[in-house]
């Protein structure tokens, strides 16, 4: 009988594979199984360590939709439409990712300051955003945003334009056509860009400190806990995180694959 | 009347140049050229999917020239189905009722029974695109573009992607429906047939130039240009000079009887493969008759194709299997043909 031949290719990626599931997956396994449950039950109930977990949830969730409005059309935009700069477009929208998050909250802070037309415009408006939701929401979304634009902007580039010719010749308006046609069939990689953003958003810790350390998220307590109390103190916050992180992610790919499938 | 005056417009390198065309009413008319000669582009600036760089469409006396699509009542058929994947099959042919203001249900339930008869979808009805075959999803492609009724059916190659038999069946039903309908429909084919069998009139393009536009007869016997001559299945074209009543291969003392009475000059002379016969003697009655060396035997399927080669040129002919195999023709053997003189097309230089 022949030996089954198994490219080496196959074997090192395996190898690989290994290395690299074991590298992501065994610090948050580690952490899970260091977490005595008298400290999670007493976490779970102190509501000064909760509310930065609430606040985490509510502020990224903010992002994310804000992102969704802001990013979809710029998306359209820069998948549908060539023109002059468009490559410098295309750049300018990764920045954020290539930035140094607490430089991106210096940035930031220096528009949001009263000393940038732009501070003296928001605090003429009653809009603060130094210390409070608002700014956490704008750092998340300064970091955040590139992830659905990028994948809402594949997502249309992968619809074939011929769709909208034939909707716009049966009637359809341009915008009638996008929202008929072109949006039900990117839906998908938006809503992965969506996901991808709450997750980016709801994990922001440089940025957020810089333009509002207070009031404070899940990732700011949990570093101010490890400085003052130390590695063990901080582990229940961490593990409360995971385990939100973790459920809220693999529930959103959940519902997109059963709505895949269906 | 739909009315095409000097149209020019630029995609990218490519230039569509003074496009000049008018197509009636009811007509069907056939774009015919080779892949890339601008057919796609010319459509897709009739139904307003590109914006020209200069010139005017003009719709019953109407300038439509910067009419956005949905006002312009020209839908459009695609290659390759365009179909929307999101949508059943009954959502798909039904879609552009949606955006139509006036509405008459019992008009529209009736006109879009019709359709699904007449082209046979109704067991595809609740089933989704991808789950469909070439040949149906162009079907539902052609009832999705006539249900909203429109003045002008763009056909962008609809038959290319099928087999012989789905095409054969498709061709039937467009006629059915164009028969019925009797909307004007302009199809963009690189197959000469298919808008012989189809069209009342057509028109070549070529690199973005219409080279000529006519009746049907019109480009097949006096094709405008070598490049028509060419397309439209004539495989023996020679450059002669006329004179006498002759057309006369340069170089050579060899003259071509020629019908008729044609202006002396240069020329390219055209003899269609179907045309020349072949014979073991020469055939003097025909009015051209040559010998010449077999110097290839093609086998085509359904013909033979059997080149001939003579001092001043080597000619095409074609033969159906039982000609070929009466006349017992083999390679290296001395063969006569000829031609009718009435069948010698001239082609301007």
């Amino acid at each position: 009988m022949k030996k089954r031949h198994v490219e080496t290719i196959y074997f090192i990626s395996l190898f690989t594979s290994l290395i690299t599931f074991f590298f992501i997956v065994y610090p948050i396994f580690n952490t899970i199984s260091l977490t005595k449950g008298s400290m999670l039950w007493v976490t779970l109930r102190d509501i000064s360590l909760m509310h930065p977990v609430y606040l985490s949830i509510l502020a990224s969730t903010i992002t994310a939709v804000v992102s969704l409005f802001l990013g979809v059309p710029l998306a359209y935009l820069l998948a549908r439409k060539d023109f002059k700069g468009k490559g410098l477009l295309e750049s300018i929208v990764d920045l954020p990712v290539v930035i140094p998050h607490p430089v991106a909250g210096i940035c930031l802070l220096t528009v949001v300051s009263p000393n940038c037309w732009v501070g003296r415009l928001l605090e003429r408006s009653g809009i603060e955003v130094v210390g409070t939701l608002t700014g956490i929401v704008m750092a998340m979304t300064f970091v955040s945003i590139p992830f659905l634009i990028n994948a809402a902007r594949e997502s249309f580039e992968n619809i074939p334009w011929r769709l909208e010719n034939v909707s716009r010749t049966l009637g359809a308006t341009q915008t009638q056509a996008f929202f008929t046609v072109t949006l039900p069939l990117a839906k998908k990689g938006i809503v992965n860009g969506l996901i991808m953003t709450w997750a980016r958003a709801i994990g922001e810790f440089g940025a957020v400190i810089i333009l509002a350390y207070h009031p404070l998220i899940a990732p700011t307590k949990i570093y101010e806990t490890f400085l003052s109390y130390g590695l063990f103190q901080a582990i229940p916050l961490t593990t409360i995180m995971l385990i939100v992180c973790l459920g809220l992610f693999f529930l959103a790919r959940l519902l997109t694959q059963r709505k895949r499938s269906s | 009347m739909l009315a095409v005056h000097n149209l020019s417009l630029n995609v990218g390198r490519f230039k569509l140049k003074d496009i000049n065309l008018v197509v009636q009413e009811g007509e069907f008319f056939a774009l015919l050229g080779p892949t890339g000669a601008g057919k796609s582009v010319f459509l897709e600036a009739l139904a307003g999917l590109r914006q020209v760089n200069s010139g005017n469409i003009w719709l019953n006396g109407q300038d439509i020239t910067f009419e956005k699509p949905e006002k312009r009542k020209m839908a459009f058929v695609y290659q390759d189905f365009s179909l929307f994947p999101h949508l059943k099959v009954k959502d798909n042919i039904r879609y552009g009722l949606y955006f139509q203001k006036q509405k008459n249900k019992d008009r529209e339930e009736k006109f879009y029974r019709y359709l699904v008869e007449l082209l046979n979808i109704e067991n595809l009805l609740e089933r989704y695109p991808e789950s469909l075959s070439g040949g149906e999803k162009q079907k539902v492609a052609l009832a999705r573009a006539l249900m909203v009724r429109p003045a002008t059916l763009l056909l962008d190659e609809p038959f290319s992607s099928l087999d012989f038999n789905t095409r054969e069946e498709l061709v039937n039903k467009l006629q059915s429906l164009h028969r019925d309908l009797a909307n004007r429909v302009i199809l963009v084919t690189h197959d000469f047939t298919e808008a012989r069998i189809l069209a009342n009139r057509a028109g070549v393009i070529r690199e973005g130039f219409l080279e000529q536009a006519g009746s049907l007869e019109e480009i097949f016997l006096k094709p405008a240009s070598y490049f028509v001559a060419e397309f439209t299945g004539m495989k023996n074209l020679f450059p002669v000079t006329v004179s006498e009543g002759k057309a006369w291969f340069s170089e050579h003392a060899q003259a071509v009887v020629i019908e008729g009475k044609a202006k002396e000059g240069n020329y390219y002379l055209g003899v269609r493969p179907e045309n020349i016969l072949l014979a073991k003697d020469c055939i003097e009655r025909i009015g051209n008759c040559f010998s010449g060396i077999i110097t290839g035997i093609k086998n085509k399927g359904v013909y033979l194709e059997v080149n001939i080669t003579t001092p001043f040129a080597h000619w095409k002919a074609v033969l159906s299997p039982s000609q070929f195999s009466a006349l017992d023709l083999k390679l290296e053997e001395k063969v006569y043909f000829g031609f009718n003189p009435s069948q010698v097309i001239l082609v301007d230089h």
